[in-house]
């Protein structure tokens, strides 16, 4: 049996649409600068299209399946627009503004009529948990994206680098977690494997500060390489680092450490057995 | 019985392990090598994993502790082959080897004994 608005929605489409679309702009609900019209015409139509086929056979509730298709266009027009740059409050306000147009047709088309009331109560409220539903699918999105965002950058912040014969210098930049450790720790051995290397230097003048679990970290790479027969020197300890490390009580135990990439240089070519000469 | 082999190169005393050390062949490596740098009177011993793929608590605190032993007997012990994966298994495990000399194959770990048999 279908409802009145279900009717209304199905008779006049077009009207709607139309209706909807000027309130979109008018009400600033869509982020016209980030979102093109011709975009918003088409997730309209679709969204227009998908609402009236729930509400064919009635109101169901929002549990329902009738209301599976719609949330899937919902989300699929979250996914896009988060991936726009659009917040995920515009893209709600996206959806709650369908309810603008709606209603809005729907006192000039029936007038106010009591019997509309109940229909009013559960559309309100569906359109609404769609609006919220919206913005989690954005939210989700956006989370996935920084976490892709952050395996990149974990994996551009970790070279290795072959300065000298048998000598490898790893820069690392930013704070030392343990998953990030961990990644540190597995290429620099094996880059230890493949190049054969004696001498490793591990360089923390990028990184920010160093408390207890950050020296632990630390520590711990410079054992396992220690247990494959390289010896590690840490270099960039600025004079705060060391501060802060001796007032935390900090434990290096016998690791070599120097105050400059210069001088750890220096130390692993001397260790190494070369002598850097000038020439003439 | 599974036992792993010990060569005679010079004064030197060569193991390679090739086969998953279980508690017990561990155990009968020590004692078969401890008798060996007595027999002998070596210089140095070579311990080469790099058979293994996986080396358990026991296992690494073992090759520590034939380390310490065979230095008393009067032979310096130095450790190559380790793997990645099992050095980071061992740190993890708290097993650091502090005291042991590790190389990265067994050519520089020969350069190495070789070196320090020398001093």
């Amino acid at each position: 049996m279908p409802t009145t608005i279900g009717k209304l929605i199905r008779d006049r489409e077009d009207v709607l649409l139309e209706k909807w679309l000027s309130f979109q702009v008018k009400d600033d609900a869509v982020r016209t600068d980030l979102v093109g019209p011709r975009e918003r015409r088409e997730r309209s139509v679709v969204f227009i299209d998908g609402a009236h086929r729930a509400m064919a056979k009635g109101i169901a509730e929002y549990d329902g399946d009738e209301w599976d298709d719609l949330r899937a266009v919902t989300a699929d027009i979250a996914r896009a627009w988060s991936r726009l740059g659009v917040s995920p409050v515009d893209t709600a306000m996206f959806v709650l503004s369908f309810k603008q147009a709606l209603f809005s047709l729907m006192v000039t088309e029936l007038g106010s009529r009591a019997a509309l009331a109940e229909e009013l109560r559960l559309t309100t409220s569906i359109f609404d948990q769609l609006g919220l539903h919206v913005a989690a699918v954005s939210l989700e999105e956006r989370d996935e994206i920084i976490s892709r965002q952050r395996e990149e950058v974990l994996e551009l912040s970790t070279p290795v680098v072959e300065v000298w014969d048998r000598i490898l210098v790893l820069p690392i930049i930013g704070v030392l977690d343990s998953s990030r450790t961990q990644q540190v720790m597995e290429t620099l051995l094996e880059e230890i494997v493949k190049r054969e290397s004696e001498v490793a230097i591990l360089d923390i003048t990028g990184v920010p500060a160093v408390d207890s679990v950050t020296a632990q970290h630390l520590v711990k790479t410079v054992s396992a390489a220690r247990l494959m027969g390289t010896r590690c020197v840490i270099s960039g300890v600025r004079p705060q680092i060391a501060q802060t490390m001796v007032t935390l009580g900090v434990d290096l135990g016998d690791i070599e450490t120097q105050s400059s990439l210069r001088s750890a240089l220096a130390f692993a070519i001397e260790r190494m057995g070369y002598r850097v000469v000038k020439e003439g | 019985m599974d036992r792993i082999p010990i060569l005679r190169v010079g004064d030197i005393l060569l193991v390679s392990v090739q086969i998953d050390m279980h508690d017990e062949l561990a155990l009968r490596l020590q004692d078969d090598l401890l008798h060996q740098i007595e027999k002998t009177s070596c210089q140095g011993v070579l311990i080469d994993i790099a058979g293994l793929d996986v080396v358990d608590s026991f296992a690494g605190r073992l090759l520590g502790d034939l380390a310490k032993m065979s230095r008393i007997l009067g032979a310096q012990t130095v450790l190559v082959g380790v793997k990645p994966e099992v050095a980071m298994t061992l740190v993890e495990l708290g097993v650091t080897l502090d005291g042991i000399h590790t190389a990265l194959n067994v050519d520089r770990g020969m350069e190495k004994l070789r070196s320090l048999c020398a001093t």
